[in-house]
């Protein structure tokens, strides 16, 4: 017994007892949280805090949130916001998808995703402001017809929300874009050829197989583009036009030109809930983390 | 064979949406910043350089642009550093309230930017901070901060944990395991996180907005006031620079990966 | 009756006919375009010359959809977003069939691979046997008459593997289906199959039954691959009826080369099964027909039921015997042994000149050595 290399008595090692037993509910990796926790807690937490506080400061609550029920102007921003966002996801979930999908089959899938990535290296800025250039009066779409002879009169395409859903879904598409591929990019492509061979026409297999393996992405795309397309305020403020401003616009104007942190500070927290219904209902069918998993796969 | 091509042609025809709003913006503001003409109008007239030098010899252009890169680059390193450490204790730790944990962390993707600018501005309003670039570093660093925790703590579970008991087996204490085989494998993601943080910082416009003065602006907001002000080809020029940055940053990530792909074959 | 001839790059003139309810194994290495034929029967590949037909009827060029092939595929490609009675069902529901009735048929076709109670479960939820029964279930349920399998059991493990060769035959028969089957694994192909296709490079090397590969072999490539063999080269005197290797001459039956190209003399491979070896010490005397040549004992290893030898002939060829345990004979490592076998056992090809990369099944067991 001395002389063994090894020896094994018949002990039960820790392993093999209960999963709980053996699971404790805390071990040492969760101190590296700690300084995360903190930081964001102090630099990002506090400042959503005082918007909070403020929105219940000043005049009260009641006056605050009321401004919704005194002036039509903030219920039509509300509105205007929610539908800009949904009409954004919409058109980017429309014109994306068969981008990704063609991404997901090709063999050029780098030029593909290199297209897909150009704008998101590109600032936002650069982005809204190239859009101003393609869609103002002296713009490209509308000095080219003019001079084609199609119309006689620039289209009023800024200045107007189809302005802003253009222009926004042009800067969002990649972040509806790229979940999508992600995910079709992971699709068996044998399940498909199984399906023909089960006798379904190229059609249906790619409907009752494909498209239901790749909605997990179309909601992680949808969920994204419409949470960032609530808080977007430099396309609206470029492209859009002053008639009917979207919350975000609303809020800015509040903090710097009326000085009203309170009315400005209920309009945010508004704004916040929306996004966290969001968010609430999008963590039903996909995991938030792969969702804000920023921009770059 | 023939309805295979029909197939392919329709798929390419409904793609030709996407890839035109794709770099649409890209094929307008590299033209208009060689434009001789002061005016925003296309199609650019007469070819000219004037705009580049403008840009290189106004003051307030130039004082932006290293304004922007210096506070880009802490605010990496901050977010980096920060957000690293996160990711192991998300990816490794087990403790009660883990998913609130990571929902809090995570919160600056989710929150509309605008709210963070106003917030920002009225807390950091009280402890002197705003015009400062230290606001600038603290803020952006947060809003980076999800990016780099999603990317590295990715590329820790995609890790061969096997790989960290081979390197326990073969002599290495935890602090050795940690620098001489974890963080090698999983520097890919850690730079992917950190490249995602500095466009983050360089490109952020609405909050810096509200924490930057008339003489502490970064770039996009010079450009901004510049869009509001005099809407004038400098801007172009500027845009164009920071297109050709963009690029050369996304080849140089693209060699990268290609090195190490062909290091792992 | 179906028959399919094929040619392609890949896969360079290929004929095959199978008989109805036969089935057929596609059997080689990997690479050598087994299962681009089998892909280009159920039409995902398209044939540059060469048709097929199914039933008479020429596929060339009909899509997928429209061959009526049942396919298992290699990872059993269910759809995971489907339960196993939905996958099923789904081959009923695309010809088709009436909602409830395509349950029904889906749901007895489950009983019969024994499931019953599994049909609400998603793939992801069933182990690997079952996620394979309810693949086979899908390819049968809409009554194909010809059934193609990509090897369907690779995913599997042995014990597992063994069990459900059987059931595939059996269901298979009871059936009355035509199978295709493409695996590398020869125990696989032997004990499944009625014919098997040995591949190598994108050709049919041979055609046969199981024992007409094994005993009449058409090139050494087949020997190896079905089984393992020894090879001696040498020169083939025809007159004479006598190899001259370089470790020896041995004589040759004139049936041993009948049909082969070196049936008139020259360069000619000898080759001889493990199991029809048999060792003994230097000098024992030998019956008439039977052959022999010397060597140094290598290796002498107790495998259980068998005991295996390796000797090293003079030119360096290394020659493996297998005998019965019980028959071991009364050598030691370092011997001057000498292998004897009877001179029916061997059979005369062509040289190759190439080696075999065995499959991974009998990776111990290729002796194949070639001599300097």
């Amino acid at each position: 017994m001395v002389d063994a290399v090894v020896v094994v008595s018949g002990a039960p090692s820790q392993e093999t007892g209960p999963p709980e037993a053996r699971k404790s509910r805390f071990n040492g990796w969760a101190w590296l949280v700690l300084p995360g926790l903190v930081f964001i807690l102090a630099v990002f937490g506090w400042p959503l805090g005082e918007v909070v506080v403020r929105s219940f400061g000043g005049d009260g609550a009641v006056q605050n949130y009321g401004v919704f029920f005194d002036s039509p102007i903030y219920f039509r921003a509300l509105n205007s916001t929610l539908i800009t966002s949904a009409s954004v996801t919409l058109s980017c979930l429309l014109i994306g998808y068969p981008y990704a999908y063609l991404m997901s089959q090709s063999r050029r899938t780098e030029l593909l995703l290199a297209i897909v990535l150009l704008p998101i290296w590109t600032s936002f800025l650069v982005r809204t402001y190239a859009w101003q250039i393609w869609l103002q009066d002296t713009g490209v779409i509308n000095s080219t017809l003019l001079r084609m002879g199609v119309i006689d009169e620039p289209l009023s395409l800024i200045r107007t929300n189809l302005g802003v859903v253009i222009g926004m879904t042009g800067i969002l598409l990649p972040f509806a874009i790229l979940p999508m591929f992600t995910v079709m990019r992971r699709i068996d492509r044998e399940l498909v050829r199984a399906a023909e061979n089960l006798g379904a026409k190229p059609r249906i297999a790619f409907r009752r197989i494909f498209v239901p393996l790749s909605l997990p992405g179309v909601y992680s795309g949808c969920l994204l583009v419409f949470v960032l397309a609530l808080g977007f305020y430099i396309a609206p403020a470029i492209l859009g036009g002053t008639s009917s401003p979207t919350l975000s616009t609303l809020i800015i104007d509040k903090v710097q030109r009326e000085l009203d942190f309170h009315t400005a500070s209920a309009l945010g927290v508004t704004l916040l809930l929306i996004a966290l219904v969001a968010v609430a209902i999008g963590s039903r069918v996909v995991r938030i983390r792969d969702v804000f998993g920023g921009g770059a796969p | 064979m023939n309805s295979d091509t029909r197939r392919r042609s329709t798929q390419l025809c409904l793609a030709i949406p996407a890839a035109f709003l794709l770099v649409a913006p890209t094929l307008v503001v590299v033209p208009m910043s060689f434009t001789a003409s002061p005016l925003l109008s296309f199609p650019p007239t007469g070819f000219s350089t004037q705009w580049y030098g403008r840009l290189a010899s106004d003051e307030a252009w130039r004082l932006a642009t290293l304004t922007s890169l210096s506070v880009a680059i802490q605010a990496t390193l901050l977010a980096t550093s920060v957000g690293t450490l996160t990711a192991f204790g998300i990816a490794r730790g087990r403790f009660p309230g883990k998913s609130l944990v990571q929902a809090l962390v995570l919160s600056p993707a989710i929150v509309p930017i605008v709210l963070v600018a106003i917030g920002t501005f009225f807390a950091y309003g009280r402890v002197g901070l705003v015009g400062t670039p230290a606001g600038l570093v603290l803020a952006h660093g947060a809003l980076a901060v999800p990016l780099v925790v999603v990317t590295v703590a990715a590329s820790i579970e995609t890790m061969d944990p096997r790989l960290d008991l081979a390197a326990a087996s073969l002599g290495a204490g935890p602090f050795r395991t940690f620098f001489l085989v974890t963080l090698p494998l999983i520097r890919p993601g850690v730079l992917a996180g950190a490249l995602l943080a500095f466009v983050t910082s360089w490109d952020e416009l609405v909050v810096s907005l509200f924490l930057t003065t008339p003489v502490l602006r970064t770039l996009p907001v010079e450009m901004w006031t510049s869009v509001r002000e005099q809407l004038d080809p400098t801007v172009a020029a500027a845009s164009t620079m920071l297109v050709a940055l963009s690029t050369a940053g996304l080849v140089i990530a693209y060699v990268i990966g290609l090195r190490q792909a062909r290091r792992k074959s | 009756m179906s028959k399919y001839y094929a040619k392609s790059c890949v896969v360079d003139d290929v004929n095959l006919a199978s008989q109805p309810g036969e089935f057929l194994t596609l059997l080689g290495p990997s690479g050598s375009g087994k299962t681009t034929t089998l892909r280009m029967i159920a039409g995902f590949l398209n044939c540059d010359r060469g048709s097929i037909s199914i039933q008479g009827r020429d596929v060339t060029g009909v899509p997928a959809h429209k061959r009526g092939t049942g396919m298992v595929f290699q990872h059993y490609a269910l759809f995971p977003h489907l339960t196993a009675e939905q996958n099923v069902a789904f081959p009923l529901r695309m010809r088709g069939m009436g909602r409830r009735e395509a349950r029904a048929t889906a749901r007895s076709m489950l009983e019969r691979m024994h499931l019953d109670g599994r049909g609400q479960h998603l793939p992801a939820q069933l182990s690997g046997g079952q996620q394979q029964r309810v693949a086979l279930a899908r390819a049968l349920v809409f009554e194909p008459t010809l059934l193609l399998m990509d090897e369907p059991l690779g995913a599997l493990d042995k014990k597992l593997r063994d069990a459900l060769q059987i059931e595939i035959v059996n269901i298979c028969r009871e059936i009355g289906v035509t199978v295709v089957y493409v695996t590398h694994d020869q125990e696989e192909a032997l004990a499944m199959s009625d014919r098997i296709a040995i591949y190598k490079d994108g050709r049919i090397a041979q055609i046969g039954t199981g024992e007409e590969l094994y005993e009449r072999p058409a090139s050494v490539f087949v020997s190896q691959f079905i089984g393992s063999s020894n090879v001696i080269e040498g020169d083939y005197d025809a007159q004479l009826g006598v190899l001259r290797s370089r470790a020896g001459s041995v004589r040759v039956e004139e049936s041993a080369a009948v049909g082969t190209s070196c049936a008139k003399g020259g360069p000619a491979s000898l080759v001889i099964r493990p199991e029809r070896i048999e060792v003994c010490s230097e000098g024992t005397p030998l019956a008439s027909g039977r052959s022999h040549l010397t060597g140094l004992l290598e290796e002498s290893t107790y495998l259980g039921s068998v005991h295996r030898y390796q000797v090293q002939l003079a030119d360096g060829t290394t020659v493996q015997a297998r005998m019965p345990a019980l028959a071991r004979a009364d050598v030691w490592v370092g011997d001057r042994v000498q292998v004897v076998w009877n001179d029916r056992d061997a059979v005369l090809l062509e040289q190759e000149q190439s080696t075999v990369q065995p499959s991974s099944d009998s990776a111990g067991e290729v002796t194949y050595v070639s001599t300097p």
